[in-house]
C-alpha cells in the first residue's frame, strides 16, 4: 500500500514567510553590492548539496525580480515536495524521496536540427552569457492543482538567440535525460510512457517573453524534484509541457513527438493552453487547487484562460481553441 | 465448550479492531495535519485520503473473496466466520472513499456531482458498484440470510460482478504506470478462476458419490 511511503521533514511552521524570504532577497542583493564574501554568504547560498560555485555565483548574479505578482507564493515545502516527475516515480512524494541519488553536475545540453549552433555543451558553456532574473508564475498542472513559484533563471529567447535556429525552424523540442542510473522508474516495466520524456512548443510560442528556462527556485538552485539542473516554465500552459532536466535541444519543421500527447491525444493536446472551457475527460478545469489545499478549506479558485496570461493570446488568433486544446 | 467460545470471541474483537487501524492511521494524520505537525497527507490531502480510501476498499474486497480459495486450498474452515466481517468493511471503506470525496473534493457541490456522474463514466461505474455493496450489506444481517434462502445466495453473488466494476474504475483512470490497476486485475482474475476449478471438482466428486 501507498499509505507509508509518504515522509516529510518539514512542518508548515518551517517554511520562510513571503515577507521574510523577500528580506531575505534585500540582504542578498545588499550584501553583494557591498562586496562581502560568498563565505559570509554561506547561510544564503544554495543550499542545494553538489551545486557547483559557478551555478551558485550565476544564481547570486540575478538581477531580481523582474515581474509583479500579486499572487501569494506557494511555500517552498509544496514546492518541493507535490511534484509530477515519472521518472522518479508516479506518487506526488516519490520524486522528492526518491531523488536522493540523483547528480545535477557535470551537465550536458546537445543542439541539433535547425539551427546554426549545434554540439553537446556543457551547462555552465550554453548559460554563460544569459541573463539570471527571478519571476514569480502561477504554475497550473493539469490534475487540477496549483502552485505559484518564484523561479530564477533566463528567457528561452535570449537562449534561441544565442543557437541561432534557420528559418526552417518551425517549432522546438526539448527531450528529458532517461539516463537508467539517475531515475529510479524509467526502468518501470509498467510505465505508460515511452522514455525519454519530450515535449515542444511552436516556434512563436517559445520565442514569447513569458517563455523561461529555470535554473533554480526559491533563490537557489534546481532541487532534483523540480527539475534539476535545467527546465522549461511556460507559465500559460498546463504543468506538463514545462519539461525538466533538458538534456536535448532540437530545432524541427514539423510538430514535434511530445509525451503526453502521444500517451492519449484526447486527454492531453499539444498546444496544452490552459483553458477553463475545454474540460479533460476525467475532469472538469473550470476550477483548480491552488495548493497548499486544507482538508474543509480546499482553496478551490477559478481556473483563467491562459492561466491569468491573456498577453499571449495572440500567439493562437483564428485558432479553435476547442479543437487544438 | 465455553472456553473456546470465548477464544472465538475474542478473536472476532481482535480482527475487528485490526481493520479499523487503516481508519484509525487516516484520523491520526489528519490530527497531525490540524496540529500543523509533521504529516503524510501532502499539499493535496483530500485527494490522498480519497485515494487511501479507495485502496483500502480493494484490499478488502481482495480479503473478502480469498476466504473461500484459503478455507478450500488450506482447510481453514474457520475463516469462514469472519467472511461477513470482511465484506461488511468493504463497504464501510468504499463508503468513506466516496464520502472523502464528497467532502473534500467536492466540497458538497452537487451540481458537480451530477455533472460528474452523468459525464465521467469511471465515477458513475464506481458509483453503481457502491449501490451494490449497500445492497449486499442491507442484506448481510443473519434474519436476511434466513428470510431470502436462496435468493441470498444470488444477490450475493453478484460480489464479482461488484469486483470487476471496482477494477474496471481503477482502469479507467490509468494514466503514467499500469502497475496498480494490472495488480488488482491480477488478483481479482486467481479469485475469479480458483471458484471455476473448484466447481469442476465439486461436479466432478458429485457425480462419482
Amino acid at each position: 500500500m501507498r499509505i507509508l511511503k509518504y515522509k516529510t521533514d518539514l512542518s508548515e511552521n518551517d517554511v520562510t514567510p513571503k515577507e521574510i524570504f523577500m528580506k531575505r532577497r534585500e540582504f542578498m542583493v545588499g550584501s553583494i553590492a557591498l562586496g562581502a564574501s560568498l563565505k559570509a554568504l554561506s547561510v544564503d547560498s544554495p543550499k542545494i548539496e553538489g551545486t557547483p560555485k559557478w551555478m551558485q555565483d550565476k544564481i547570486l548574479s540575478s538581477k531580481g525580480m523582474t515581474n509583479k505578482s500579486d499572487d501569494k507564493l506557494t511555500p517552498l515545502h509544496d514546492v518541493t515536495s507535490h511534484n509530477n516527475f515519472y521518472e522518479f516515480g508516479t506518487h506526488k512524494a516519490a520524486p522528492k524521496l526518491k531523488s536522493g541519488g540523483f547528480k545535477a553536475f557535470p551537465w550536458e545540453v546537445k543542439v541539433s536540427g535547425e539551427c546554426a549552433v549545434t554540439g553537446t555543451f556543457d551547462l555552465e558553456d550554453l548559460i554563460k552569457e544569459m541573463m539570471i532574473e527571478e519571476r514569480i508564475y502561477r504554475l497550473r498542472c493539469v490534475e487540477g492543482w496549483s502552485m505559484v513559484i518564484p523561479w530564477m533563471g533566463f528567457s528561452l529567447a535570449s537562449l534561441i538567440k544565442k543557437l541561432q535556429p534557420t528559418s526552417n525552424a518551425k517549432y522546438i523540442q526539448f527531450v528529458t535525460s532517461d539516463d537508467k542510473e539517475q531515475f529510479p522508474a524509467i526502468g518501470s516495466r509498467f510505465s505508460t510512457i515511452d522514455w525519454p520524456y519530450r515535449e515542444g512548443l511552436r516556434m512563436d510560442e517559445a520565442m514569447h517573453d513569458l517563455s523561461f528556462m529555470a535554473i533554480g527556485l526559491y533563490g537557489d538552485a534546481l532541487p532534483a524534484q523540480n527539475g534539476a539542473p535545467l527546465r522549461l516554465v511556460v507559465p500559460w500552459k498546463y504543468g506538463f509541457k514545462s519539461i525538466k532536466s533538458i538534456v536535448e535541444i532540437r530545432f524541427v519543421e514539423e510538430q514535434p513527438y511530445t509525451t503526453w500527447n502521444a500517451i492519449s491525444d484526447k486527454e492531453y493536446g499539444f498546444y496544452a493552453n490552459v483553458n477553463p472551457q475545454v474540460d479533460h475527460p476525467r475532469w472538469s478545469q473550470a476550477t483548480e487547487k491552488r495548493l497548499p489545499s486544507g482538508l474543509f478549506s480546499s482553496n478551490r479558485i477559478e481556473t483563467k484562460m491562459f492561466n491569468g496570461y491573456p498577453q499571449v493570446a495572440g500567439l493562437y488568433k483564428g485558432m479553435d481553441l476547442k479543437k487544438y486544446f | 465448550m465455553a472456553k473456546s467460545k470465548l477464544k472465538l470471541r475474542f478473536l472476532w474483537w481482535a480482527l475487528f479492531l485490526v481493520c479499523l487501524i487503516p481508519l484509525l492511521y487516516n484520523v491520526w494524520q489528519i490530527y497531525l495535519l490540524f496540529a500543523g505537525a509533521d504529516h503524510k497527507l501532502g499539499s493535496e490531502p483530500g485527494k490522498e485520503l480519497v485515494d487511501h480510501f479507495g485502496e483500502i476498499t480493494l484490499y478488502f474486497l481482495w480479503f473478502t473473496l480469498a476466504i473461500t480459495p484459503i478455507k478450500k486450498w488450506l482447510g481453514w474452515s474457520k475463516l469462514m466466520k469472519y467472511r461477513r466481517m470482511f465484506g461488511l468493511y468493504v463497504f464501510f471503506y468504499a463508503s468513506l472513499h466516496i464520502l472523502s470525496y464528497c467532502t473534500f473534493l467536492l466540497e458538497w457541490t452537487w451540481f458537480i456531482l451530477k455533472e460528474d456522474i452523468v459525464q465521467r463514466p469511471y465515477i458513475f461505474v464506481g458509483l453503481v458498484a457502491w449501490i451494490g455493496l449497500l445492497v449486499l450489506t442491507v442484506t448481510s444481517p443473519k434474519w436476511m440470510v434466513k428470510k431470502l434462502k436462496k435468493k441470498w445466495v444470488i444477490i450475493h453473488k453478484f460480489i464479482y460482478l461488484i469486483a470487476i466494476l471496482v477494477v474496471v474504475h481503477e482502469w479507467m483512470q490509468l494514466r503514467a504506470s499500469f502497475y496498480d490497476p494490472l495488480l488488482h486485475a491480477v488478483i481479482l482474475t486467481v479469485l475469479l478462476c480458483s471458484r471455476f476449478s473448484f466447481l469442476k471438482k465439486f461436479k466432478k466428486q458429485a457425480r462419482i458419490s
